[in-house]
């Protein structure tokens, strides 16, 4: 009993050690070798995962299920594994050139990354990023995607990776405002699983579902203007100062494949 | 010295073929078998297979390149992972002794029991000083998957290996308190 006791007192020694020692920085070279190490092959799944999961398709009934089969027989006939990476590349460069076609009209200063993985641990809806402090990333700068949708802000800074906390991210806050007669103003928040809720919104404002969500600008490193979602249902009790809206989210939040991040909030001068 | 280089060489890559492994299959696998926790399993095969102490490191060293990923505070994930292997390995060598794939899935019930016990107490008490804003429920049902799935699947895998390799049909290894 007594030698348990030491062992497990040692390892607790070593551990705590080790997560002081993580906190003043002198691990740094050390866990970027690790994250040098990991992130290529975490991309590699992350991308391959994205091709798996976008073959997946829920169906109602058996019928469904074998007339769907059928159709995908015919298909798979028709078509090459030419024509499959065909099809990839051009939905990136869709991506991609919405993507630019944003920025060159807004003219924001931005950097482009990858999404290298997500996370695995159940406390949060993060994704990694292949950009990080060498990049000249800062926490709390704002991400997006496709033509301008805000899909999170930077939350964790390494030497070359971020994680990005989504805007369904259950610690995700984001000033916003609706595009309707009053231009009503709220906090958008995660934790909601798929769809986000548009918090604080004032009960006499007039709002409907198809409405639009941008944000605000209110926030220092996010810019007024990039789209969030669109208003899916609202939720008003007469006795509650607020009413909250339902908001579904631009971007398949799940299905992130690049993002840029807005590295200065103000607009250049053209 | 050829040898030492061929077999660290050899750790080496394997933690990092598990931790591919582990991350790969949260990504790929729907909910709630993305949950399954690849690295238990492994830690606890192992155990059964070398009977040795060394799982401990190993969890400590796989746990600690996971929390690099993790927006977790740091050390949550690697305290309770390592004290968890740590609780797990001295079960194994005084009361869970048998060989057998229920043996194999108790250990990894109470494995990844612990390990979430330690992992939701340290964020209670983060939470306590600093105030984080979780989503318990989500923690509590992606622990509950976890932990099912995890067993269920060690029960399989063990029966698949016993069926393979001849050291996992060894039925007990040794005397210890009880035996399940």
């Amino acid at each position: 009993m007594k030698n348990k006791l030491k062992t497990f007192v040692n390892i607790s020694i070593v551990v705590v050690l080790v997560i002081t020692i993580h906190f003043f920085g002198w691990l740094n070279p050390i866990e970027d070798f690790i994250r040098d190490i990991i992130n290529p092959g975490s991309q590699k799944l992350y991308e391959f995962s994205l091709k798996i999961n976008e073959n997946e398709e829920h169906f109602s009934s058996v019928k469904e299920l074998e007339d769907a089969y059928k159709v995908l027989k015919e298909t798979e006939n028709k078509n090459t594994i030419d024509n499959i990476e065909l099809g990839s590349l051009k939905k990136e460069n869709k991506e991609l050139r919405e993507l630019l076609g944003f920025l060159q009209k807004t003219n924001y200063t931005y950097l482009g990354a990858d999404v290298i993985g997500k996370n695995i641990d159940p406390i949060g809806n993060n994704i990694i990023i292949n950009r990080g402090e060498v990049d000249g990333i800062k926490k709390d700068l704002a991400v997006i995607t496709g033509p301008g949708f805000l899909v999170g802000k930077i939350k964790k800074v390494e030497k070359n990776s971020s994680i990005v906390q989504l805007i369904n991210d259950n610690n995700s806050k984001i000033a916003s405002t609706i595009i309707n007669v009053d231009g009503s103003l709220g906090l958008i928040e995660g934790g909601y699983g798929i769809s986000v809720h548009m918090n604080y919104i004032p009960q006499n404002e007039e709002v409907n579902p198809g409405d639009e969500v941008i944000t605000s600008g209110l926030e220092e490193n996010v810019p007024h203007g990039l789209l969030i979602g669109t208003i899916a249902g609202v939720e008003r009790e007469p006795y509650q100062p607020f009413q909250r809206a339902i908001i579904t989210p631009k971007v398949n939040l799940e299905k992130i494949e690049n993002v840029s991040i807005l590295l200065v909030s103000e607009k250049k001068d053209n | 010295m050829l040898n030492f280089i061929f077999k660290f060489l050899t750790v080496f890559f394997s933690l990092f073929f598990l931790i591919a492994l582990h991350i790969g299959l949260s990504y790929i696998l729907p909910f709630p078998f993305s949950k399954i926790n690849i690295i238990f399993i492994f830690l606890i095969i192992f155990l059964m297979w070398k009977d040795s102490g060394l799982i401990v490191w190993i969890s400590f060293l796989i746990h600690f390149a996971l929390e690099l990923y993790s927006t977790t505070p740091f050390g949550v994930i690697l305290f309770s992972s390592t004290i968890s292997t740590l609780l797990i390995f001295w079960l194994y060598k005084n009361f869970f002794t048998n060989r057998s794939w229920y043996s194999a899935m108790t250990l990894v019930f109470l494995l990844s029991l612990f390990y979430r016990f330690f992992y939701i107490f340290f964020l209670k008490v983060i939470d306590l000083i600093k105030g984080i804003d979780l989503s318990w429920n989500l923690i509590y049902i992606t622990s509950f998957w976890e932990i099912l799935l995890t067993a269920i699947t060690t029960a399989i895998i063990y029966l698949l290996l016993s069926i393979l390799i001849k050291e996992f049909k060894k039925p007990e290894i040794k005397k210890g308190i009880f035996k399940i």
